[in-house]
């Protein structure tokens, strides 16, 4: 039996070797996991931008202790860069009198904290009653890299999906079930053979993603049992992509749907109050989302985390178990 | 161009027996009910603030000023213990505690740890400036509007271009591949080589028919949301010059693999990597290059400045101009690419 997978798993891995298509499903989120490592800095800043005449260095100065300064030679150069699409206000200086441009579609407030930003420059010296300290309770995770490395996570579970899926209809495109079926390989070998890949690259990537993310100072063994229960849903992915579509467009279409809970999911997670989050709990993402947070934020129990996990297997069992007879008809 | 009708017709009619046209509008609706019933106007994403003043004789005024300030944003707790433990339970929170000691209002912010120190700084500015206003202490300036009829547009408006672009412009860049490597298998594109069709009949049969789905979904929720209050001459010609450049990148990527799963791969991958996009479209404070850089920047902005005019107009047919070169540039590209290629289809 376990030869048999084996040999079915070989010649996937021949096929998808021709245009090093593995190579790409491996390496693809790595490299935006990579990408995403260099915004996330930027993107835990105040977000400020401001323009500047590069003559008024103090005020250059000042300001880039709020966000990002661009420096310009004239107030016309500076004018054209606040039209254009970005957040950018400009501030000039000239005996003692602000003029300050914006381009009329800022974040509301924006004004009052421009206000702040000057009174701290013009009165640094002036004594007030009022100080101020910054303390932190140590937790150095953004919510972007905890977001993006999800995010990242579940696009391996669709790539996993669809490296077995994709397969599949492969095999029904070239014709190749019929003999398959005149094999010794049985239903339930194909179907192993079929998810192996779906299951084990899904979980290997997330681990990498990670470690490049910097999120290693996690229990390692609640990631890997939600990770692998997470496996689960690629391989319904795969099984949905694949048995259930004759063609590839329709192949192509139904991957499009399970981006829509993906995107779903993450939205919801993070725009929904706690009181509304009960919304989301039909979906196995959000239940992949709710663990992998947990684990990285460190507030993870392993009753929870098996709890997550048993849903999630769960679902995909009961969609399983739904398509049971449609996959049995697909086979033969 | 009877040849392209007849292509047209023919790929129309295979599209219309797929569920794909369904999905297209269930895309559309679903957006549409979800933009009317679970989105209000004035939803923001900023994270609340954790609150403790003291209860000090001397903080009255100041408790009641940072309440009114923060109203529906901030979490009042008792004690600076509960606001530590807060700030542990929920990784976006940020904290603020109050107290009178020395005669001066000491203010803690307390912060997660992996925030910049711009933050801080910023939170600095707007406690320290209410107290130095407090003092009379002003600055003399003058503020100038660019566009005197820029509004700031509510997230709920600004959801509607993220929609545009990803679903009814780049529709064609994920499916297009299918169609290809499915009349690749079926030799059908061979055929088409030695029939008098030509390859650019094609190409834009391809265009044309991805350009009807695009337009069926962005209309339908572009008036549905938004009723005849924008510039339908700027929509509609926003969504032709996307979409077209959606489906000649998806064709164009398609050309280079054997297999549906490799393009699918990649198409996958692009999609996720210039989605990232929105987040600076959300938030414009946050523009990298790179991300400015991506075709999908520039698009959303048009859409919401055709949407929600503020006085840019230039922008919006700078982008049209722009793509359609483009387009021209990709069409005559893709057009030598598979006349290149089409004998080892």
């Amino acid at each position: 039996m376990i030869k048999r997978i084996i040999t079915v798993i070989k010649r996937d891995l021949i096929s998808n070797m021709r245009d090093a298509m593995i190579l790409y499903i491996i390496l693809a989120p790595l490299l935006i996991a990579l990408l995403l490592n260099t915004f996330i800095p930027s993107a835990n800043s105040a977000s400020f931008q401001f323009a500047a005449l590069e003559e008024d260095t103090k005020l250059v100065r000042h300001l880039s202790d709020y966000g990002k300064v661009e420096a310009f030679s004239s107030v016309e150069d500076m004018k054209s860069r606040i039209e254009k699409s970005d957040d950018i206000g400009g501030i000039i200086r000239e005996n003692g009198k602000y003029s300050i441009i914006f381009e009329g579609n800022e974040a509301e407030g924006i004004d009052t904290a421009y206000d702040n930003i000057l009174l701290s420059f013009e009165y640094a010296d002036t004594e007030i009653p009022v100080s101020f300290r910054v303390t932190e309770i140590g937790w150095e995770i953004s919510q972007v890299a905890l977001i993006g490395s999800i995010s990242l996570i579940m696009l391996c579970m669709v790539l996993g999906g669809m490296l077995s899926g994709l397969n599949i209809v492969e095999e029904r495109q070239m014709k190749t079930m019929r003999a398959i079926k005149v094999s010794p390989l049985t239903n339930a070998e194909f179907i192993i053979a079929k998810g192996i890949p779906g299951l084990v690259i899904p979980l290997l990537q997330s681990i990498l993603i990670l470690i490049i993310l910097g999120l290693t100072q996690i229990n390692w063994g609640m990631a890997v049992v939600i990770i692998t229960a997470s496996s689960f849903i690629s391989l319904i992915i795969g099984f949905l992509v694949g048995i259930l579509n004759d063609d590839p467009l329709t192949a192509a279409a139904s991957l499009k749907v399970v981006m829509l809970p993906i995107s779903v999911t993450i939205v919801g997670a993070i725009l929904l109050s706690d009181k509304l989050q009960f919304l989301l709990y039909w979906s196995p993402f959000y239940w992949q989302y709710v663990g992998i947070s947990e684990i990285i934020t460190k507030t993870a129990s392993w009753s929870g985390i098996l709890l997550y996990s048993g849903i999630i297997i769960g679902m995909t069992g009961l969609v399983y178990g739904i398509l049971h007879n449609r996959l049995k008809r697909s086979f033969s | 161009m009877k040849a392209l009708l007849t292509t047209f017709k023919k790929d129309m009619k295979l599209s219309l027996r797929s569920f794909y046209i369904y999905l297209v509008l269930l895309f559309a609706i679903l957006f549409v009910v979800i933009m009317l019933f679970a989105v209000n106007d004035e939803t923001e994403l900023s994270s609340p603030f954790v609150i403790y003043v003291e209860d000090q004789e001397e903080l009255k005024d100041f408790s009641s000023a940072l309440s009114e300030d923060a109203q529906g944003s901030a979490i009042v707790v008792n004690s600076r213990e509960e606001l530590i433990a807060s700030l542990e339970d929920d990784y976006t929170l940020k904290g603020l505690y109050v107290n009178y000691e020395n005669d001066k209002v000491n203010i803690e912010f307390v912060q997660q740890g992996y925030e910049d120190d711009s933050i801080s700084k910023m939170l600095e500015a707007e406690m320290l400036g209410k107290a130095r206003s407090d003092m009379g202490l002003t600055i003399d300036k003058e503020v100038t509007l660019l566009r005197e009829n820029a509004e700031k547009v509510p997230l709920k408006g600004l959801l509607i271009p993220i929609f545009l672009v990803m679903e009814s412009a780049l529709m064609g860049m994920l499916l297009v591949a299918a169609y290809v490597f499915m009349e690749k298998q079926e030799g059908s594109i061979r055929a088409y080589s030695v029939s008098p069709g030509k390859v650019w009949h094609y190409l834009a049969s391809k265009i044309l028919m991805f350009l009807v789905f695009g337009l069926l979904s962005a209309l339908f929720v572009v008036f549905t949301l938004r009723g005849f209050d924008f510039n339908f001459l700027q929509v509609l010609l926003l969504t032709i010059v996307f979409n077209i450049f959606g489906t000649l990148l998806g064709l164009i990527i398609s050309v280079f693999f054997d297999s549906l799963q490799g393009a699918m791969v990649w198409i996958v991958v692009i999609a996720a990597v210039i989605g990232v996009s929105t987040v600076s479209y959300i938030n414009p404070s946050f523009s990298p290059r790179v991300v400015t850089l991506m075709p999908t920047y520039p698009m959303q902005f048009a859409f919401k400045e055709a949407l929600f005019p503020a006085g840019d107009t230039a922008y919006v047919w700078n982008n049209i101009l722009g793509f359609s070169a483009v387009n021209i540039i990709l069409f005559f590209f893709g057009t030598w690419l598979y006349k290149k290629r089409i004998s080892t289809f």
